[in-house]
């Protein structure tokens, strides 16, 4: 059931502040890399740039706390899907877990697009870092409930692999998320990704 | 000593003797000719319930100021979404079926006023076969606001014809309809030849418009959001908002050309100086075998 919200307000509802800085993504991105003998280390990798959420839709009724809470806390789950889907220690194989925000039927499709929802094609990679973590939000609220919300995604990154330069890919499209019981969980994606790879014709001399 | 015009004529038979050369050795392997096209993949589903979900969209008569569950049903429509496979089904359901209700024999429309939306779905499932999961009825001004919330709707219209009573002019083919056209375009039906057989069939082509319009703006920052908050407002349903939400964004997966429609035959009948519908049961109950499983009608729509 979707939760009331308090603190309506005739304010303006298109918000285009930045107002989630979360460090959880900025420390992940800088701590990720290979250990090892600091002599054979590459050099360390930028530090992965903060999430930034938008509110762009829907909260014209809401005030400016209730705003920033729902901000807080669809970015919280964007967050931390960014962390295990794309950042973290690598090499790794530990994608799956990705999904954990997700409700249990898109969830278990979520796995079969695992190479275009996580960084799974780079999990050989010696480091990841976020080039850029946009999210703008547009909700669904009637009256004091919050009901849901989609979230414009662009996402960029950067992947270092010990055969070359690194590896720039984007991931671009939308999230849907239903707020129930306080727990906001994503029950749709649409995304694209472009890994950057050219397409290749066998064209014979 | 060389002057430079001469040296210029070297380099350039040097050029040209490179470039036959290049020409004219054989390659010691084909090699892809690389364009600077990057390949984009995509990924997308929409979490709502497995298996076909069947759902009863009614149109009610409501005037200004009545509870819309207080109107008759003037548009019955059976949908059904198999989210997995994207196919969908439509099924009409001519509103002057004579059907057995508790108070007796009337029309199928007469059930919403009787026994609300509950009434209605029994009366259409013992009429096809299949339970409707969700019921949602909407009202004139309703409809007119969800269809105003996503700026109108593009329909293909089977005729051309003219309507007086709503002032409607229709053009064979694509009509670009605002709220207050695509609602009289719904009830418009004295000028059909097809009478209410065949609005029911223009009230599906107003559905596959609106289903293209959702497709073709889903990207569009808060459209969606602006188009659900419209029918949490407009429809009285049995379905939670967040449900509502949530199957609003599912059905946008459903491509139009996945979309099979049907309106159920019947033959007129004069009951007591009425004239009402003897709807083909035979028809219904096989379009509901056919549609049942994959909410697809592989068998077409008549015999």
């Amino acid at each position: 059931m979707a939760r009331g919200r308090r603190g309506s307000t005739g304010k303006p509802g298109r918000r285009v502040t930045v107002v989630g800085v979360l460090a959880a993504v900025a420390l992940a991105g800088a701590v990720a890399g290979c250990s090892g003998d600091p002599a054979e280390e590459s050099p360390t990798p930028r530090a992965s740039v903060a999430l930034r959420v938008t509110t762009v839709e829907g909260t014209a009724g809401l005030d400016e706390r209730t705003r920033t809470d729902l901000e807080t806390e669809v970015g919280d789950v964007l967050s931390r899907y960014v962390v295990s889907a794309f950042l973290g220690d690598y090499p790794r194989e530990d994608f799956v877990q990705s999904f954990d925000s997700f409700t249990s039927g898109a969830a278990r499709r979520a796995v079969r697009d695992i190479d275009l929802l996580t960084a799974a094609r780079f999990g050989d990679a010696t480091s990841m870092r976020a080039t850029q973590l946009d999210a703008r939000l547009s909700f669904l609220v009637d009256g004091d409930d919050v009901i849901g919300t989609t979230a414009g995604l662009r996402f960029g990154f950067e992947a270092t692999t010990g055969d070359g330069g690194p590896s720039p890919f984007t991931m671009r499209g939308r999230f849907m998320l239903v707020e129930e019981d306080g727990t906001w969980s994503v029950f749709g994606y649409d995304v694209s990704r472009d890994d950057g790879g050219p397409v290749e014709s066998g064209a014979s001399p | 000593m060389r002057t430079s015009a001469a040296r210029l004529t070297i380099v350039a038979r040097l050029i040209l003797l490179l470039a036959v050369v290049v020409l004219l050795l054989p390659d010691s392997a084909a090699r892809p000719a690389t364009f600077s096209l990057t390949k984009v993949e995509s990924a997308k589903h929409v979490d709502f319930e497995d298996g076909v979900v069947w759902f009863l969209a009614l149109g009610s008569d409501a005037r200004p100021g009545q509870a819309v569950t207080d109107g008759r049903a003037d548009a019955i429509q059976l949908v059904g979404v198999d989210l997995g496979t994207g196919n969908a089904v439509g099924i009409g359901v001519p509103r002057d079926s004579w059907v057995d209700l508790p108070e007796g024999f009337d029309r199928i429309n007469a059930a919403l006023p009787q026994g609300g939306p509950d009434l209605v779905a029994a009366a259409v499932a013992d009429l096809v076969g299949i339970t409707p999961d969700y019921v949602f009825v909407s009202g004139f001004d309703g409809f007119r606001d969800m269809v105003g919330a996503i700026g109108g709707v593009e329909v293909q219209a089977s005729r051309a014809f003219a309507d007086p009573e709503f002032d409607l002019t229709v053009e064979k083919g694509p009509n670009r309809f605002d709220a207050t056209e695509a609602l009289d375009y719904a009830r418009s039906r004295k000028e059909l030849p097809g009478s209410d057989f065949e609005r029911s069939a223009n009230q599906q082509q107003l559905m596959l418009g609106i289903l293209r319009e959702l497709r073709a703006h889903e990207n569009d920052e808060g459209f969606m959001e602006g188009g659900a908050l419209a029918a949490l407002g407009g429809l009285d349903t049995n379905l939670p908002p967040t449900e509502l939400y949530r199957l609003a964004l599912a059905v946008t997966q459903v491509e139009p050309g996945r979309v099979t429609i049907c309106v159920i035959g019947g033959t007129p009948l004069n009951v007591g100086g009425a004239e009402v519908i003897e709807a083909d049961v035979t028809q219904a109950r096989r379009l509901a075998a056919d549609a049942r499983e994959d909410a697809r009608l592989q068998g077409g729509c008549r015999d």
